[in-house]
């Protein structure tokens, strides 16, 4: 456990602290991040170092002011711990140049698109679970939560479905790496060049011949009255990826944990899946995945802290979505929950451009599992890691049914 | 009932119209279109749910 020291009027430090790889988040990692709030709804850690002071910010409100305060929190490297990494656009960038790459993606991922993709996403899901249902039991991760959303994401960009094991290989190298294992960054930096080569060829094969795809709309958009160079759209894409891949995957994971525990859950959407679009809603609030980071661009006062330009805060959705300042009761799963203005997705001009998408996602894999399998339970003696870092996730989830 | 929408805080989260679609419309990229106004009687109870379900406290009622 990480020691607090609080010099006299300055922000409690813990020495060390490192989100990906601090046992006891590791070990419990909401509960964790519940009782570190408490203690101190900001803290600071001195693990990148001399370069740079590092805040968490656990609080839902200071989570959601700093995310839409895009001049004071620039989103110029996401990483907690700087290195040379391949950009990803979008994200990596401010307005008003964020604004017109962003311009470029939200028409191809708003809801009333993605809403055209619906049976296409339902007919997917249905052989998936009909795949893994006819094995009787098995690893969900592996057999289904994996397979869904990054099969329907190549789909999506014409990319080779038949590559798709790869592909989740690279996003999980990319993702999941924790710092102290890599700690020049050739791991990562691997993996990405890897996805931005392959990216690479189908870009230029869909630059010659147009299909019907992402990949191919995404080229001919153009940014400042010229198309896309190649460099901004492989960062593009390779964003949409990374973003794509380890994100609807673990939601499922953690919720159908929850479902698989909570049979009384569990048969209220069966017997009622008009539910489900709210349950969908307390999922993410109840287990937020992501924590993004932004770079300080002056010297301010922020959550009643000084921090020095070039310093970084490190926000965690998943701390955020358990406040009890905004959520009442935060750690029971209330299906209906009304308000639920969790930040899942983020909040201000980063907001998750395929939050739209992984909605009707998770919503249509709900429906479909439990049309086919609505009983289900953890197998016995099952050992479940769990990973946290720029997403958390459930390493494994066995899970057997009759 | 009064709704008023602050398109600059506006991000495109949808949840205005996913819980109040007779309410708040979107354009073409999915961010909510200016609205101000007077709400009918029958309207009003989505509009409250419409404006409560933003994360940006965009929407204001009144």
């Amino acid at each position: 456990m990480t020691q607090i020291t609080t010099p006299a009027n300055e922000v409690p430090l813990r020495s060390g602290f490192d989100h990906y790889t601090d046992p006891e988040l590791l070990a419990d990692h909401r509960p964790t991040w519940n009782r570190l709030r408490e203690e101190s709804p900001v803290f600071t850690s001195d693990v990148a170092g001399d370069r740079y002071d590092l805040f968490y910010l656990l609080g839902y409100e200071d989570n959601l002011k700093a995310l839409q305060d895009w001049e004071t929190f620039s989103s110029r490297s996401v990483l907690y711990i700087d290195q040379p990494h391949q950009q990803m656009i979008p994200e990596e960038l401010d307005p008003p140049e964020h604004t017109k790459y962003r311009r470029a993606l939200s028409p191809h991922f708003a809801p009333n698109v993605v809403r055209k993709w619906e049976a296409d996403i339902r007919e997917l899901s249905a052989s998936l679970i009909e795949e893994f249902k006819a094995a009787g039991g098995g690893d969900f991760v592996s057999g289904f939560a994996n397979k869904f959303p990054t099969t329907m994401f190549l789909r999506l960009f014409g990319l080779p479905v038949e590559q798709r094991d790869q592909w989740i290989r690279w996003a999980h190298q990319v993702l999941r790496t924790p710092i102290s294992e890599d700690p020049d960054g050739k791991i990562r930096e691997g993996a990405a060049a890897a996805i931005v080569g392959a990216l690479a060829e189908v870009i230029a094969a869909r630059r010659a011949e147009p299909r019907a795809d992402l990949i191919s709309a995404l080229v001919q958009e153009e940014i400042d009255g010229a198309p896309v160079a190649d460099a901004p759209l492989y960062a593009m894409c390779f964003l949409l990826y990374t973003a794509g891949l380890d994100t609807v995957a673990n939601v499922l994971g953690y919720s159908f944990r929850h479902l698989a525990e909570n049979p009384g859950l569990r048969r209220m959407l069966v017997e009622k899946p008009e539910m489900i679009p709210d349950a969908v809603e307390e999922f993410l609030r109840f287990y937020s995945i992501a924590t993004t980071v932004r770079v300080v661009t002056k010297d301010t006062e922020f959550a009643g802290v000084a921090m020095k330009e070039g310093d970084r805060i490190v926000c965690p959705t998943s701390s955020a979505g358990r406040d009890p300042e905004q959520f009442p009761d935060p750690d029971t799963f209330i299906p209906d929950r009304k308000p639920n203005r969790h930040l899942a997705f983020g909040a201000g001009p980063h907001r998750c451009v395929g939050s739209h998408l992984a909605r009707l996602e998770l919503r249509i894999a709900l429906e479909e599992w439990h049309k086919r399998i609505p009983d289900y339970r953890i197998a016995d003696g099952a050992e479940i890691g769990e990973y946290v870092g720029s997403v958390a996730g459930l390493t494994v989830l066995p899970l057997e049914w009759s | 009932m009064k709704v008023t929408i602050d398109t600059a805080k506006c991000v495109g989260h949808a949840r205005c119209n996913a819980l109040a679609p007779d309410v708040y419309a979107l354009d073409d990229d999915g961010y909510a279109l200016p609205f101000d106004g007077e709400i009918p009687v029958e309207l009003e109870a989505q509009a409250r749910d419409g404006a409560d379900a933003c994360p940006e406290r965009a929407i204001t009622v009144s």
